[in-house]
């Protein structure tokens, strides 16, 4: 294909899979869609693949990996803004520049959005869990809980917004 | 601005919000704070699995360095599937493996039905258990969270999780590849499992595998030895696992009990021993109307005498519709008729006890049309293709007919002189071929609690554009037959649970 060794695919995969649910975060964060974002973090993959042999593994490899996605990000958007609307491509870049300068504060993060989550009344919680680990659509979820699809949305909104504002409490207290 | 945002991370902003959104989030930084904040938490949310299962209490503390957290590691392998994928050369979604059977399972995405067939591609259980059954003829159980991805009919990558192999002999060879190498195996049973760190552990409960390391050496691994490999290929000694009895599921003697209101179609012959117009035998589930006797345009065997009757009797404890000597055909109507033209699994089943006939009698000059028939048919004026005939003929071998001059004829040959099963497996597909197979147990192989490996007869280029509305029943042959039961479910448990071939007195 390229010329790479077995040894160099081990050795790549082993570090995309290492930065992976990093980089697919940092897409997430400009398309939202789970299954568009998987698409663009596929492209990253390729691209960084392919420019292997460039790469100097003294550096660490999440922060190149993300100037990658950065590139596949923008392919994206332009590719796609004319079947959907998606937001501006330098709207995503402002968006990144804030992303990679916040990394680090990453696990205490991690640590309060689960107690919020644990904290959010049974019911929310379930509709989340549903939505995000179960990768159930909308209509499913609203067609299980008899509800309309547009009171699901609603109450995954309020849930999240619950969420960042608690956690947002939490780093407060704590810092 | 919380809603806009709220909206764009769900994908139901409209156009104008978006570029309002966009717009905002141009012009003010406390906005562009305030968006990524909910952007983490809804990011976080899809992609961290181990948020979800945090709840559940770890009950076997023995097992915890394995389990830990193997949601978390499903999560983190999202992109080695991406970057696999695209590095072997993208191979066409085909299909390689059977899913056998499942409890309590909860998949990731769509959940693949019970007898379906799977594609190379990603499988990916939240929970429960799911055994499948490669094409190749390993048999793997995945217990838990577990990560797959189906390579081709004999080989698969473990992401993450645990999963039990069972290979037969024709099967050695089959391999798991993990994230630090794979597992051959050479015959054998046994366990392989992947942690959040990428660690792979092999465990082998019975037979032989080989685990080569990274500098090459070959680790042969025999009963009860285990290893474990690192993401980086290097090896370490493991102490030996024991191996809980919940890994032994669904064992080939085990019978399944049939489970209350999980059959479409369900017909006992529970009606008062004796002669019946058919328009009063309207009992069993699933039916619309009473049954009817078909009234053939032309017979090529003499009709039997009792035209217009249905015998019903009770023989060792059970009831049956004793089918008379001569030839018989009696229909009845669903009350919901199977779609030919969805993706669907459906499974048909029928007991009845073949009387034993010399072997003499046996032959297409004593009794040439001979033959039971279990048939789905398509409405009135569908045309002839539209059915799907399971029979055995006057040699009691298994055909499969669907009409339009297409038969598919088994050579195994059935006994006689004992109570029979015919279980018919229906795959019908939207697009693409159709599938229909048939095998006939009795008591010296009865069936197990998952379809088996191998069918009697099974078809090839079958398309049918069916809908199936009614039962055909047809029983030709020097003797009676006692016909006792009819199922049609959407489970090989089913149509097989309870099933009893011994003779038992009155009681």
């Amino acid at each position: 294909m390229h010329g790479h060794s077995a040894d160099n695919q081990e050795r790549f995969m082993r570090l995309f899979m290492k930065s992976e649910p990093e980089l697919l975060r940092y897409i997430l964060a400009s398309i939202p869609i789970v299954a568009d974002a998987r698409e663009v973090l596929q492209e990253t993959a390729s691209a960084l693949w392919r420019k292997m042999d460039a790469y100097d593994p003294a550096l660490p490899f999440t922060p190149c990996a993300c100037r990658f996605a950065s590139n596949e990000i923008r392919a994206f958007l332009r590719r796609e803004h004319r079947q959907r609307r998606w937001l501006d491509e330098d709207v995503a870049e402002l968006l990144q520049v804030h992303q990679e300068k916040h990394v680090a504060a990453l696990p205490a993060q991690v640590d309060h959005l689960r107690e919020c989550l644990e904290a959010l009344p049974p019911a929310q919680h379930e509709l989340l869990r549903r939505y995000y680990f179960e990768e159930l659509t909308v209509e499913s979820i609203a067609g299980a809980l008899n509800r309309t699809t547009d009171a699901v949305y609603k109450s995954m909104q309020r849930s999240r917004e619950a969420l960042a504002d608690c956690v947002r409490r939490k780093e407060a207290a704590s810092a | 601005m919380k809603d806009l945002a709220s909206r764009y991370l769900d994908g139901t902003a409209t156009d104008g919000e978006v570029a309002e959104l966009s717009a905002q989030l141009r012009t003010d930084a406390a906005a562009r704070d305030e968006y990524l904040r909910l952007a983490a938490v809804h990011a976080r949310l899809a992609t961290d699995a181990g948020l979800w299962v945090e709840r559940q209490p770890e009950t076997r503390p023995s097992s915890r360095a394995l389990f830990w957290r193997p949601l978390a590691a499903a999560a983190a392998i999202v992109g080695l599937m991406a970057a696999m994928f695209w590095m072997r050369e993208k191979a066409p979604d085909v299909p390689v493996a059977t899913l056998l059977r499942t409890e309590d399972a909860v998949w990731a995405g769509e959940a693949p039905p019970e007898g379906g067939r799977l594609h190379t591609g990603r499988l990916r259980l939240r929970g429960g258990r799911a055994m499948l059954r490669l094409d190749g003829g390993a048999e793997l159980l995945l217990r838990g969270a577990v990560d797959l991805r189906l390579d081709d009919g004999g080989s698969v990558t473990l992401l993450a999780g645990q999963v039990r192999a069972q290979v037969p002999e024709a099967a050695v060879g089959f391999t798991i590849h993990t994230p630090g190498g794979k597992v051959v195996d050479l015959g054998t049973e046994f366990i392989a499992s992947v942690n959040r760190d990428g660690q792979t552990e092999v465990s082998v409960v019975k037979g032989e595998v080989e685990v080569p390391d990274r500098d090459g050496v070959v680790h042969r691994l025999t009963t009860g030895n285990s290893l474990a490999l690192d993401r980086k290929g290097a090896t370490h000694p493991m102490a030996t696992r024991l191996v809980d009895k919940s890994w032994q599921p669904w064992a080939k003697g085990e019978r399944d009990a049939l489970r209350a209101g999980r059959l479409l179609l369900h017909e006992t012959f529970d009606y008062p021993v004796g002669d019946h117009d058919p328009s009063v035998l309207t009992g069993g589930t699933g039916w619309s109307g009473p049954w009817t006797i078909f009234q053939g345009k032309h017979a090529d065997q003499p009709w039997s005498a009792k035209m217009h009757q249905m015998e019903m009797g009770t023989f060792e404890g059970r009831k049956a519709w004793i089918s008379p000597v001569g030839k018989t055909r009696c229909q009845r109507l669903l009350a919901q008729p199977l779609s030919m033209k969805e993706d669907a699994v459906r499974y048909v089943s029928m007991t009845w006890f073949e009387e034993a006939l010399p072997p003499e009698q046996r032959t297409f000059d004593f009794w040439p049309m001979a033959n039971i028939m279990l048939d789905l048919r398509g409405s009135e004026g569908s045309g002839p293709g539209q059915r799907v005939g399971l029979r055995l003929n006057y040699l009691m071998r298994p055909i499969i007919e669907s009409g339009a001059g297409q038969g598919f004829e088994s050579r195994v040959r059935v006994g006689d002189g004992r109570r029979l099963l015919l279980v018919g497996k229906i795959l019908s597909r939207r697009e693409g071929e159709d599938e229909v197979f048939l095998r006939v147990f009795d008591a010296g192989e009865p069936p197990g609690p998952v379809e088996p490996d191998s069918w009697d007869i099974g078809t090839r280029g079958l398309r049918l554009d069916a809908i199936l509305d009614r039962v055909v029943l047809e029983s030709i042959g020097p003797k009676p037959r006692r016909i006792e039961e009819i199922r049609i479910g959407t489970t090989w448990r089913d149509v097989v649970a309870d099933w009893n071939p011994e003779t038992t007195s009155d009681s």
